[in-house]
């Protein structure tokens, strides 16, 4: 097997920032290759500079033996490598063929050929194995619609080397299989595929050689065969982290359960969900499981007043709630911390401190009502950062210049501000390093061990099971199981339990079992 | 819902019928004779043209507010050609068009060169370009009455439609058919739609916008032409409004105001409904400042109904905010 890229000595600086310091890797042809690293290691940047959207400082780039120059998007189109970017490159309001050929759209004459168009599209995706109609808007598709519009696209250059920065995040596991049945097709023609991924079992499975990013430096290259996955998270941590997930056993709460703190009963809203009762003790992290589109999102959001239900009651401590709007919520002690950070979780152009202190403006007047104490609210905020360990330059630093990890932190820290009772997370992990990972999993457990109820929503199967002390299954827009983490039971919480009630291929209830 | 979804696509067309409709019940048969559909037709040429060019930009995200002016210098240098300079009807007309390129590329630099928001940028070169034409004109309004031809033109006629008609039709088929069928049509719709992703695709986003301030200025430069053929007249007074009654006609049409979605046959709609209007409540011999109030609540009216689609689905769907 020959090299097809050569990286060598590549250097990138932001504003004095050194991004990348002098990496070389080298990817074989018809391979897969996982870059690996954690947030701010720098893959994305090597990944840009790749598909020509930064130029390099310093560093050479060879594709097959030969030096190249990239200086733009066609550049890299030219030699051959296609980038899938993690945000959406789609035009909404375009067919998914024009958004697939944009930059080369057969034409007559000065006319576009849409016949032909069309009929390029078909046949890509009959190829692919992808059954989305090209005349369709974009805007229409659903997510994981799109992500795979995006690999049509990328692949539709026909270009050597592909590369795909975190392609999974947005599909469900059987879409991953898709996903994966098209990379060893890609493999079998001889293309290349550089895969970046934060999951471990994605990296295991597909992917036969591994580069390690640490500091915008390499930290080491593994044949994936030949490393366990602990020793990878090491090297890109560059410490040995026992307690990852854990570290050792899970220690159910459940002899230790408080009060029963949130009663949710039979809730329901005509065509979303139906009938779902559950309940969530003082102390406890309760897991909410299923594959995407389960309906899950909508019970909490139902919860933090976003989504209205036809019928059901909700009891906060033996009161009844009526949670018509997120303020109504908030009040309550019920807080929400979504999982689309960038949409609805940060005030982008705003500091950290004007990010973290969003939801208590009110309770920070000074001695006159309605102007702000800065002084308190600095202490505040100084208080929550240093308690989640936020790593920032000063509190006036605009958030999008934080790594995800910290961004992530920052709105924990917003909803922990309000001094609620019960928090309500959407994947938040998703899309953030394993460092920054591992201590999110830490404070859960802290808060848990303080009183705090936690409802956790994630797809990350490892989370359900090592950090819930219950978790409850949705399959389309139902509930099909309750399972717990207790050794022998019929409904213990293991990965092919929850594979079963998600899928809805079984029903498994704790309570029902025990009695 | 799917009377809704109909609403959306086609609520303008539905609503002119109506309107017409009702007009001509109350002011009878003189309302509709040819003579007065030409009439109005006529008036909302100008509209219509500069139309054009405003989905383009509004489509394409950005705005021009500048159009009047450019309008305004329109008449003028066609003035200066007529009687100055004596370049004949062609020739002024083509030193119009040049005129509007340039303000065109000075618009598209302000907004991708500097970076400036497109309202910002075109409103300062409204002003700039007002007193341009104050200056060319030397502050007095040119006559040209003695040029008959140019008259002539204005006034004749082909299957009882005069030509200003032909031309609005001939210039919107053209900006439907670039709309639709070219590439350019498609860049601008994605520049409008997703700037970054239309960059990265390796499309020049800069050299689309600037092409889009440009073909308004050319549009713009269309609608002075027709205005000037009939009043025979170059004033810094004339297209005050003018931009406005196209951002109107545009947004009442369907285009929307952020971008990627344009409606060039409901821009049309819009403003002929807008005259008809003007033409019933002139017949009913109403002072004009009731067209005023008559074209803002028609114009809210139409925007709820555009939104009521989004509000219903997100009350069924049970969100509660927005």
């Amino acid at each position: 097997m020959d090299e097809i890229l050569e990286l060598e000595n590549i250097s990138k600086r932001f504003y004095g920032i050194r991004a990348l310091d002098a990496v070389s890797m080298k990817v074989k042809r018809g391979t897969v290759h996982a870059v690996v690293g954690e947030n701010g290691a720098g893959k994305s940047t090597l990944m840009k500079i790749l598909g020509g959207l930064y130029k390099k400082d310093s560093g050479l780039i060879k594709i097959k033996g030969r030096e190249i120059k990239i200086n733009s998007v066609l550049d890299a189109e030219r030699h051959g490598i296609s980038v899938i970017y993690q945000e959406f490159n789609l035009v909404p309001y375009l067919t998914v063929a024009e958004n697939i050929f944009l930059s080369r759209l057969p034409k007559k004459g000065v006319v576009i050929d849409t016949v032909k168009l069309f009929e390029q599209t078909r046949r890509l995706m009959e190829n692919l194995g992808i059954n989305i109609d090209p005349g369709r808007l974009v805007q229409e598709l659903a997510v994981s619609e799109m992500q795979m519009v995006e690999i049509a696209k990328a692949i539709s250059y026909n270009s050597e080397i592909i590369i795909m920065d975190e392609p999974t995040a947005a599909l469900n596991d059987k879409e991953v299989e898709n996903l994966f049945r098209l990379i060893r097709q890609l493999k079998e023609e001889e293309k290349t595929v550089i895969y970046i991924s934060h999951r471990m079992k994605e990296i295991f499975s597909i992917t036969d050689e591994i580069t390690v990013l640490r500091d915008g430096k390499k930290a080491a290259d593994f044949d994936t065969n030949q490393i366990t996955e602990e020793k990878l998270i090491g090297s890109m941590i560059g410490r040995d982290i026992k307690d990852y997930y854990n570290g050792g056993g899970h220690i159910r709460n459940a002899e230790k359960q408080g009060e029963v703190f949130l009663r949710v009963n039979s809730l329901t809203k005509k065509g979303v969900y139906e009938d779902i009762s559950f309940t969530v003790h003082k102390g406890e992290i309760l897991g909410l499981g299923g594959l995407m589109g389960c309906r899950r999102e909508e019970v909490v959001r139902t919860l933090f007043g976003l989504f209205l239900p036809d019928s059901g009651e909700i009891e906060l401590k033996g009161k009844k709630l009526q949670l018509s709007n997120p303020m109504n919520a908030i009040s309550n002690g019920i807080m929400y911390v979504t999982d689309d950070r960038k949409g609805e979780g940060i005030f982008a152009g705003m500091s950290v401190k004007d990010n973290l202190s969003a939801a208590i403006l009110d309770k920070l007047s000074g001695k006159v009502k309605g102007i702000i104490d800065r002084h308190r609210e600095e202490n505040i905020v100084r208080y929550y950062t240093d308690y989640m360990d936020i790593k920032y330059s000063s509190v006036y630093q605009t958030i999008v210049n934080l790594s995800g990890g910290n961004q992530q932190k920052v709105l924990l820290a917003r909803a922990l501000a309000t001094g609620c009772e019960v928090l309500i997370l959407l994947e938040p992990t998703r899309g953030i390093d394993v460092g920054a990972k591992a201590e999110i999993y830490r404070l859960l457990r802290e808060l848990a061990k303080k009183g705090m109820a936690i409802i956790l929503v994630t797809s990350e199967t490892n989370e359900l099971i090592t950090l819930c002390d219950k978790v409850i299954v949705i399959f389309q827009g139902r509930i099909s199981g309750e399972l717990v983490p207790d050794k022998g039971s019929q409904a213990e919480l293991t990965e092919e339990n929850l594979m079963f009630c998600s899928t809805g291929n079984k029903k498994i209830f704790y309570s029902e079992v025990s009695a | 819902m799917k009377l809704l979804k109909f609403w959306n696509r086609m609520g303008i067309f539905v609503l002119t019928i109506i309107v017409v409709l009702a007009c001509w019940m109350i002011l009878g048969n003189r309302f509709v004779s040819i003579f007065n559909i030409n009439n109005v037709l006529v008036q909302v040429c100008p509209t219509i043209i500069a139309g054009i060019g405003m989905v383009y930009v509004i489509t394409a995200g950005e705005i021009d507010m500048s159009i009047g002016s450019i309008y305004t210098i329109t008449t003028i240098v066609i003035g200066i050609g007529l009687t100055r300079l004596n370049v004949g009807i062609a020739g002024s007309i083509l030193l119009a068009v040049a005129v509007g390129i340039i303000c065109g590329l000075v618009n598209g630099m302000l907004v991708t060169g500097l970076r400036l928001p497109s309202f910002i940028a075109t409103l300062a070169s409204m002003l700039a370009f007002k007193g341009v034409s104050y200056i060319i004109s030397g502050g007095k309004d040119i006559l040209y009455l003695s040029n008959e031809k140019f008259q002539k033109m204005s006034s004749m006629r082909f299957l009882n439609f005069s030509l200003p008609i032909w031309v609005m039709l001939l210039l919107t088929l053209s900006g439907i058919f670039i709309y639709k069928r070219t590439s350019f049509g498609i860049y601008v719709r994605s520049v409008g739609s997703n700037k970054e992703v239309t960059a990265i695709t390796g499309i020049n986003v800069n050299l689309i916008t600037i092409i889009g301030f440009v073909m308004t200025g050319i549009f713009a430069v269309f609608g002075g032409v027709i205005t000037a053929s009939q009043t025979l007249i170059g004033t810094s007074t004339a297209g005050a409004t003018y931009s406005l009654d196209c951002v109107c006609a545009t947004v009442l049409g369907g285009t929307s105001m952020t971008g990627g979605k344009g409606n060039i046959p409901g821009m049309i709609c819009a403003a002929v409904l807008l005259g008809f209007l003007k033409n019933a409540l002139n017949m009913l011999n109403l002072p004009f400042y009731y067209q005023y109030i008559v074209t803002g609540v028609i114009l809210v009216f139409a925007l709820v109904m555009n939104n009521l689609q989004l509000l219903l689905s997100q009350k069924y769907m049970g969100n509660s905010l927005n």
